[in-house]
């Protein structure tokens, strides 16, 4: 990392950290208690772990943590410590090496391929299986002989052992095996051309599980300091596998030998299938334990908090070492925290007033724009004309002192009153209500106002700042940042990095003694982090194109519930459905908004009084909310009908968004606002279309 | 190796040199004057319009061979049945309008075939519409190695793995690559500069910041936009900076010239490297993207 020390935060994938690296920024989640990944992962355990996780949820750091080159690092290379004390040795591999794509097509039967890629996949893991052994060996000083008992047992499981029968070493196996797959990487290349496999240079020459269950039962047989010891296949990347080359590897898991075991880390999008090659399906708990990170981590939200805390606290303690200073990691927290520039909304409507000082407010136009055409479509009561529009405005403008804020209190009171007018109400009489209310606010007495400001405040000034184009600052601080990173350690540091970089670029001096971070530079980093995440979705095909469209409809959804003149709910966020009325297609589509943390689901879901059936609900991942400026707090929830769930997440039903949107625009903004049966619209979050 | 040393020339407004004329002309339809022009004038006893069915064009001129797939692959079969290539065949092949890893295939296939020259020709065209928002391409439907573009040798241990993609217009294409390749370590992007014109440039460099979260680390090369063998020999360049390098993945997602530059180094090396050419596939792509016709260059390709 030597040279981005100048930004502790510009690392954000554990791919890009070294072996040491690895070890230095290690940090466990909650290491004192049960949830602890090494208490989780048990690495001393046979019972095999399937390691589950979107994006940036740690998993690569974890598992190569496990690994023996991160072994030696932390047993300072000592073999005998990590034989008698570790008790495991974890053998890593990243699937992505094996382009595993290759194995398909190109004119050749499904039989030959399967055939063929298991063949492959037992070479190439055991490639990576003796040069880590081989290593072990001359750490460990052993003797040609007993190297040459381990090879040759090994060989004799070869079908050409004749011609082999000389091996001694563990490099005459690793070249021997070698040169196998060298035959497969041509035939699979060149069956492009050829339309076929040459049987002769992919024929199988040893049974399967021979290498890589064989080679540890060997070791472990021959070599006393071996007895206990476990040997922990780590595959990372299994979603980028075939659902049957994934069958291939849960049968070798479910399949698995003394003293070997295997720890399987995939994208939750690329857990797919429990099933195996012989039919049975794989059975979590006593076959194999699902540790999913996601849910362990979001479902601890304290915990996560503490995670997050320090992770950027070592971060930032490593930074600072590496300039040559002394640190405490308590003062480095506090003084760390005290540069983000706090939210303050005094400093938003400032910046409105500014843009429109020479102008009316846009939200002021807005309103004469909707009593103008209420009064020609005969919807704005006593109103027939524009004759009486100035002094509805003054009315609203009144003892406010220009603060917009204020403005917007009175104007969602006034629509209020308008779309649930009786007969005989006058605009006239409204505004002297709003007026009359809003004294008593203003005097500390009891008023509707006092409602209005704890309910919508932060949705009203969302509508300023977007209204009058100004940044939305609310998504601020270091809490809040690991709140909306929704336990996703990458999310978060990447809000970091990006914080930083804009603090550097506008001379804010983040990581100085009197520097600061201010609000504009937290917000582009909350924006450009969630743009990141937001293109980063790792879907291709029809699929991600539909889940794309998806995730455009249900944000403009939410965007007009919270952008219009009478929000119905309170920072809406979250939304339920009745998942027994969807068809499949909308069922999908949210699974795959789940898989790739699109969607968070609440796990609880709720109960509707008489219903008899649990309902689901969902929020759009928090760390997306600032693209589209909508709220992360979980307060507001919807609860959709069957008919626009499939209009918003079945392809099949999208062309009917429109009308769906049409009609809920117009229930929610004036003039056309449109009653419901009641003649009210009632708190209740039930919809109708 | 000296890869710089290999012939290239350029003609302005499609007035090209054929020489003698070839026996066998392809070019791939794709709606623009560069294209067409280009097979008016060549000179060759067979010319033959590749119809991709990417590009959703309806043709029935003469010499039109209509792929029936979509896969590099299947798509050229019955060409090849129909061609007797034998080792002394003139061949010319026009690439501004094909796709990129058909054409990469394309050119594998004649290799594996015995061909050992090849001429290239690509038009520069007056300029694309829209510039900076040009997509060439539609929505990805898988990413992998290019059909019969890998390397006998594959290592295992992927530690040391070198990810080198030319990268320009579509940072789409730039993502997806980097998704699927999301352990490599060492990234090296080759920008096009100078580029074929002079704002691309810095629209390439716009399109590749887009990215800049899903890339991480990542080191630029450049190679003149239009030359593939400066482009091969940046590529042996990065290659020898990284002596204790593992697998090399491949990547033209930039100008056709430089696809060929990689497709070029592949051909001299990969059966000694274990190097493998990817790419993010799409079903759709779209034609008529760019405007007129400048210069037109001629590459000649000797293939080991």
């Amino acid at each position: 990392m030597k040279n981005e020390l100048e930004n502790p935060f510009s690392v954000t994938k554990a791919t890009e950290f070294s072996d040491v690296e690895i070890n230095e920024y290690w940090v466990s989640f909650n290491a004192k208690d049960d949830k602890s990944f090494e208490t989780i992962l048990n690495p001393t355990e046979f019972l095999p772990k399937y390691l589950i996780g979107g994006k940036g949820s740690g998993k690569t750091h974890i598992l190569r943590y496990f690994s023996f080159p991160l072994q030696k690092i932390r047993n300072e290379e000592n073999i005998q410590t990590i034989l008698s004390d570790d008790k495991y040795i974890g053998f890593y591999s990243v699937l992505h090496g094996l382009n595993s794509s290759r194995f398909e097509g190109k004119n050749v039967s499904q039989a030959e391929w399967e055939s063929v890629f298991e063949y492959y996949f037992e070479l190439y893991i055991s490639d990576n299986l003796l040069r880590t052994v081989q290593e072990i060996f001359s750490l460990l000083q052993l003797d040609s002989e007993k190297e040459k008992e381990i090879i040759q047992n090994i060989i004799k499981a070869f079908g050409n052992y004749e011609e082999i029968k000389t091996a001694s070493k563990i490099s005459d196996l690793i070249e021997f095996l070698a040169g196998l797959r060298r035959k497969i990487n041509s035939q699979v290349n060149n069956a492009a051309f050829t339309r076929k496999l040459e049987y002769d240079e992919v024929k199988i020459l040893f049974s399967p599980g021979d290498l890589l269950f064989g080679i540890p039962k060997n070791i472990s047989a021959c070599i006393e300091q071996f007895k206990d010891v476990k040997f922990i296949y780590i595959f990372d990347e299994y979603e980028k596998l075939f659902e049957w080359q994934k069958k291939f590897v849960n049968t070798l898991v479910w399949d698995k030998k003394q003293p070997v075991t295997f720890w399987i880390g995939a994208r939750r999008y690329g857990y797919t299938t429990r099933d195996t090659k012989v039919g049975e399906v794989m059975k979590s708990g006593s076959e194999f334990q699902e540790v999913n990170l996601d849910e362990i981590i979001r479902s601890n939200e304290e915990l996560y908090k503490q995670f997050a805390e320090k992770l950027y606290v070592n971060r930032l303690i490593k930074y600072y070492e590496s300039k040559g200073l002394k640190v405490n990691p308590d003062e480095i927290k506090r003084s760390f925290c005290d540069r983000f520039e706090p939210y303050n909304e005094a400093k938003i409507l400032e910046e409105i007033i500014q843009k429109n000082k020479k102008k009316e407010f846009k939200h002021l136009k807005a309103l004469r724009k909707k009593l103008s055409d209420g009064a020609k479509s005969g919807q704005a009561l006593d109103l027939h004309d524009d004759s009486k529009i100035d002094k509805i405005v003054e009315a609203i403008t009144l003892n406010t002192d220009n603060n917009p804020l204020e403005q917007k209190y009175k104007l969602f009171y006034l629509y209020q009153l308008w779309y649930s007018a009786k007969k005989g109400d006058t605009f006239k009489s409204f505004t002297d209500l709003i007026n009359h209310e809003f004294s008593r606010f203003q005097n500390g007495e009891y008023s509707k106002f006092k409602d209005i400001v704890e309910k919508r405040k932060k949705d009203l000034i969302a509508q300023l700042t977007k209204e009058n184009n100004v940044k939305n600052t609310e998504y601020s601080g270091i809490a809040e940042f690991i709140r909306i990173s929704e336990g996703n350690a990458r999310s978060f540091i990447l809000i970091l990095k990006k914080a930083v970089e804009f603090a550097k670029i506008r001379g804010e001096k983040p990581l100085d003694d009197g520097g600061r971070i201010s609000l504009d530079s937290q917000y582009l980093a909350v924006y450009e982090t969630a743009r990141w995440f937001y293109e980063d979705i790792e879907l291709v095909g029809e699929t991600g194109k539909n889940m794309y469209s998806s995730l455009k409809r249900l944000t403009d959804y939410f965007i007009l519930e919270r952008f219009c003149d009478k929000p119905v709910e309170t920072t809406l966020s979250c939304f339920y459905l009745k998942t027994d009325r969807l068809t499949k297609n909308s069922l999908d589509c949210i699974d795959i908004m789940k898989m790739h943390s699109v969607l968070i689901e609440d796990t609880e879901g709720r109960n509707p009084k008489n219903s008899g059936r649990t309902e689901k609900m969902f929020q759009i991942n928090k760390v997306l909310a600032p693209l589209w400026n909508l709220p992360t707090v979980e307060r507001g929830s919807k609860s959709l009908q069957s008919e626009v769930v499939e209009a918003i997440f079945n392809p099949d039903y999208s062309s009917k968004f429109d009308q769906h949107y049409k009609k809920r625009k117009s229930e929610l903004n004036a003039p056309d606002f449109v009653k419901l049966e009641n003649g009210n619209l009632s708190n209740t979050t039930e919809l109708k279309f | 190796m000296n890869y710089t040393i290999f012939y290239k020339t350029s003609y302005e407004n499609g007035n090209i040199d054929c020489g003698d004329g070839y026996d066998l002309f392809v070019s791939a339809y794709d709606g623009c004057e560069r294209t067409a022009t280009i097979f008016d004038k060549i000179k060759s006893n067979k010319k033959i319009w590749i119809d991709f069915p990417h590009y959703k064009n309806d043709l029935s001129e003469e010499h039109v061979y209509h792929c029936k797939s979509f896969r590099e692959d299947e798509c050229f079969i019955d060409l090849f049945t129909s061609i007797q290539l034998e080792a002394n065949l003139k061949i010319c092949i026009d690439i501004t309008g094909f796709i990129r890893p058909h054409l990469i295939f394309f050119i594998k296939y004649l290799h594996y075939s015995g061909i050992k020259k090849i001429d290239f020709l690509y038009s520069e065209p007056q300029h694309y519409n829209n510039a900076e928002d040009t997509t060439f391409s539609g929505f990805i439907t898988e990413v992998k190695v290019i059909e019969g573009c890998g390397s006998p040798i594959n290592i295992p241990d992927t530690d040391n793995d070198l990810l080198i993609v030319s990268a320009g217009y579509d940072d789409n294409l730039i993502a997806r690559i980097l998704q699927f390749k999301s352990k490599i370590k060492k990234k090296y992007f080759l920008v096009g500069f100078p580029s074929l014109q002079p704002d691309m440039y810095q629209e390439n460099i716009l399109k590749i910041n887009k990215v800049k979260d899903s890339i991480g680390k990542k080191i630029d090369k450049y190679a003149p936009a239009y030359d593939p063998f400066i482009t091969a020999q940046v590529i042996n360049e990065i290659v020898e900076e990284n002596s204790n390098h593992s697998n090399i993945y491949l990547s033209p997602l930039s100008t056709k010239p430089q696809a060929l530059g990689i497709a070029f180094y592949y051909l001299w090396n990969f059966e000694k490297k274990p190097i493998s050419i990817i790419f993010p596939y799409s079903n759709t792509y779209h034609p008529k993207t760019a405007i007129g016709i400048k210069k037109t260059w001629k590459y000649t390709f000797e293939l080991p």
